[in-house]
């Protein structure tokens, strides 16, 4: 701030001065007032979709009826979890594309299933789909059938985009996870939680430097001394012919000084790795403690009835689509909070719910779960009221 | 034009590139004196002792001063493309607040040209890949694989926790090598255009003395490898520069300054030069709306960043 006020109306009128004051000029904290970043880095497409992930890493509540996919059996909408076996149903995808001035021809759309729950880690393949999407507010949908497996059992629709110029490849992936089913009084209903790290935590690989680096050797060291054989030529065999006694003294010259290289930069590498070590020492131990706060296997689970209003543009007031709605009956899953064991590949807790007795609305659940402090998944309950 | 700098929380030198690079003038210098020590002592004979006299001395010193210049633009240009390490995963997406935009302009080596940012705030989140553990902490403070220690940095102006973005200009890369390659090859033409002033000298003189010839030869390599170093940085510069307007030939860019929310894809590394980790370079930013995202609670920053993120508002400032 100060450099800038004292910057400020000084405008060198010279050429030189200019350039002087280019050179001199230290690096303000402030940086400049703006910047023109390069288009090619700016504008690019976006292919997107309702990514349940992005929304829960940017701590917005999610649904997970995704509204970018549908499964339909003659034209009417169904829920994943009560598919019937052998059955081919319609799915359809709409992706979106947040860029306002690239199209995002080409994307490609992986539709997968995986076993009903959260974290299911074993994926499917249903199709490959290509769409062509236009500047938003332009939508694509794209649709393909999917015939549901002869053995019985319960779906998540998973889709995810990828595109070559991904102007965010962070929001290309939703879920479609929901269940229905009638409930009077209180119902408990098992949920599968997957383990994510079965095979353990990702690793840490950091540090351990600095070690020798091969082309400083020989695209550094090396290349010095054969400049110094180049200079040194007159030392070279005096029987040889003046071409070749300067390629002999440049050779030697880059051996010699290729092997004195790989020497120095060991031992220099050595010494800065001990000087290093008791602060990074008490580095790493400060970054260990700091990551046994969330061990990879801790689960963590909560439940909510948020309903996402979908509409795009000014309609879209994020202050009001987010806004969080807390379960509308008395709902819980138990545990809500446990540790995987090593080798756990998943566990089923049960979420209860006390849906009143009388006929009504039906209910609306959402079972967000984390792991190691991460998203990992989650599924959307519709509990009906069948009551008199 | 400025870049934007970023202050430790604790300890880290930001200098620490320089140190390196000093290692190599020092050794080139050492390795110039020993050359010209051995040409000079050529000349003056070995079997009296190797003295040389005020003319060795001489050309001692000026080839020591090549050897120094060799060794800057060497060992700069081994230093340049050795200084960022890649961390694992390679590549990150984070989302927040440019607490600071820039860029680097100027004449390399003193300026790299390269578009520099400050991105925090309290929105400031990873959005990619959402593995356990790879916090932001982790984001700002993980030592990258082969490398020595990172340290945390917050914003110089605004005091908050921060990582320091780069967009990567070809001017610096250009340029290092230009340097380079100019450098030795004044050394060379510099020996070249020794010899033939002495022979030009040596013809109006009739003879001048083998050492005096030596110390013309030594000043020639000395200025003219400053020269060349100058003439391929330069070079180098031009040509980055033009790669640069290339890049962009089809698409002009925009402008962004402080206070604008942005995502940034890049490869996450820790830059030995600087002790601390970067997105560096970075390969798409989204401008996802200009506010008072330094000062406002993230809460409604956030729920922007997600609506575009879904697709439900677009990228870029409301027109």
């Amino acid at each position: 701030m100060e450099a800038s006020r004292k910057d400020k109306g000084r405008r060198p009128k010279s050429k030189l001065c200019r350039i002087w004051h280019v050179i001199k000029n230290p690096k303000t904290p402030c940086g400049d007032p703006c910047v023109v970043i390069p288009g090619h880095i700016l504008h690019k497409p976006d292919p997107c979709i309702y990514d349940q992930f992005l929304l829960m890493a940017m701590n917005q509540p999610v649904t997970w009826d995704n509204p970018d996919v549908s499964i339909f059996l003659g034209g009417v909408e169904q829920y994943t979890y009560n598919l019937t076996v052998g059955t081919t149903y319609d799915v359809a995808i709409t992706v979106h594309n947040s860029s306002r001035l690239k199209p995002a021809n080409g994307t490609v759309v992986d539709v997968r299933w995986i076993e009903f729950g959260a974290g299911g880690q074993t994926r499917h393949h249903i199709a490959t789909l290509a769409a062509n999407v236009p500047v938003w507010p332009g939508t694509a949908v794209v649709n393909t059938p999917w015939r549901t497996p002869d053995v019985p059992g319960h779906y998540c629709i998973e889709v995810e985009l990828s595109h070559p110029d991904d102007g965010n490849p962070a929001n290309n992936r939703g879920w479609n996870n929901t269940q229905v089913y009638a409930a009077h009084s209180q119902v408990t209903r098992p949920i599968r939680i997957f383990n994510q790290y079965l095979k353990g935590c990702p690793p840490v690989d950091e540090g351990h430097g600095p070690t020798l680096r091969p082309h400083r050797v020989f695209l550094g060291w090396a290349v010095l001394g054969a400049l110094a054989g180049f200079f040194l030529k007159d030392f070279g065999p005096a029987r040889l012919p003046p071409l070749l006694r300067v390629a002999t003294t440049v050779a030697i010259g880059y051996l010699i000084f290729a092997l004195l290289g790989l020497l120095a930069e060991s031992v220099f590498a050595w010494i800065k790795r001990s000087r290093n070590r008791a602060a990074t020492d008490a580095k790493h131990a400060r970054d260990d403690e700091r990551r046994q706060r969330t061990p990879c296997n801790l689960v963590e689970i909560d439940v909510d009835s948020y309903v996402f209003q979908d509409t795009v543009g000014k309609g879209f007031d994020p202050a009001t689509v987010f806004r969080g709605k807390p379960a509308v009956w008395p709902a819980r899953v138990e545990p809500s909070r446990f540790l995987f064991a090593a080798g756990e590949a998943h566990r089923d807790v049960d979420f209860i719910v006390d849906a009143p007795d009388v006929r009504g609305d039906p209910g609306l659940f959402n079972v967000n779960v984390r792991q190691g402090g991460m998203p990992s998944g989650g599924v959307t309950i519709t509990v009906t009221r069948e009551g008199p | 034009m400025a870049g934007c700098e970023p202050n430790f929380v604790g300890a880290g030198d930001k200098d620490a590139g320089q140190g390196r690079v000093l290692g190599w003038v020092f050794g080139g210098a050492a390795l110039g004196a020993v050359v010209a020590y051995l040409n000079a002592a050529a000349i003056g004979g070995l079997l009296s002792g190797g003295t040389v006299g005020l003319l060795g001395l001489g050309i001692v010193f000026f080839g020591a001063v090549a050897g120094a210049e060799l060794g800057f633009a060497i060992g700069w240009a081994v230093n340049w493309f050795d200084r960022l390490f890649t961390q694992n995963p390679a590549t990150i997406t984070l989302t927040g607040c440019v607490l600071c935009a820039g860029k680097n302009t100027g004449f390399p080596p003193f300026n790299d040209n390269d578009w520099t940012f400050n991105l925090g705030g309290p929105s400031m989140a990873l959005l990619a890949p959402l593995d356990a553990g790879l916090t932001l902490d982790e984001i700002r403070n993980r030592d990258a694989p082969g490398n020595g220690p990172a340290f945390p940095v917050v914003d110089a102006n605004s005091g908050q926790q921060a990582l320091h973005c780069e967009i990567g200009s070809h001017i610096g890369d250009y340029a290092a090598v230009g340097g380079a390659v100019g450098a030795v090859a004044g050394a060379i033409a510099g020996a070249v255009i020794g010899a033939i002033i002495c022979a030009a000298i040596g013809l109006a003189t009739f003879g001048i003395g083998a050492l005096i010839c030596a110390l013309i030869v030594a000043i020639a390599i000395a200025v003219a490898t400053a020269v060349g170093y100058f003439a391929g940085d330069a070079v180098g510069a031009l040509t980055g520069y033009i790669a640069d307007q290339l890049d962009d030939f089809d698409d002009r860019g925009e402008a962004i300054h402080r206070s604008c929310l942005m995502n940034f894809t890049g490869r996450w590394i820790t830059d030995s030069s600087h002790q601390h980790n970067e997105i560096h370079d970075i390969a798409s930013a989204q401008l996802v709306e200009c506010n008072d995202c330094i000062n406002a609670l993230g809460e409604s920053s956030e729920g922007l960043i997600a609506a575009v993120g879904i697709g439900r508002h677009p990228t870029g400032i409301d027109p």
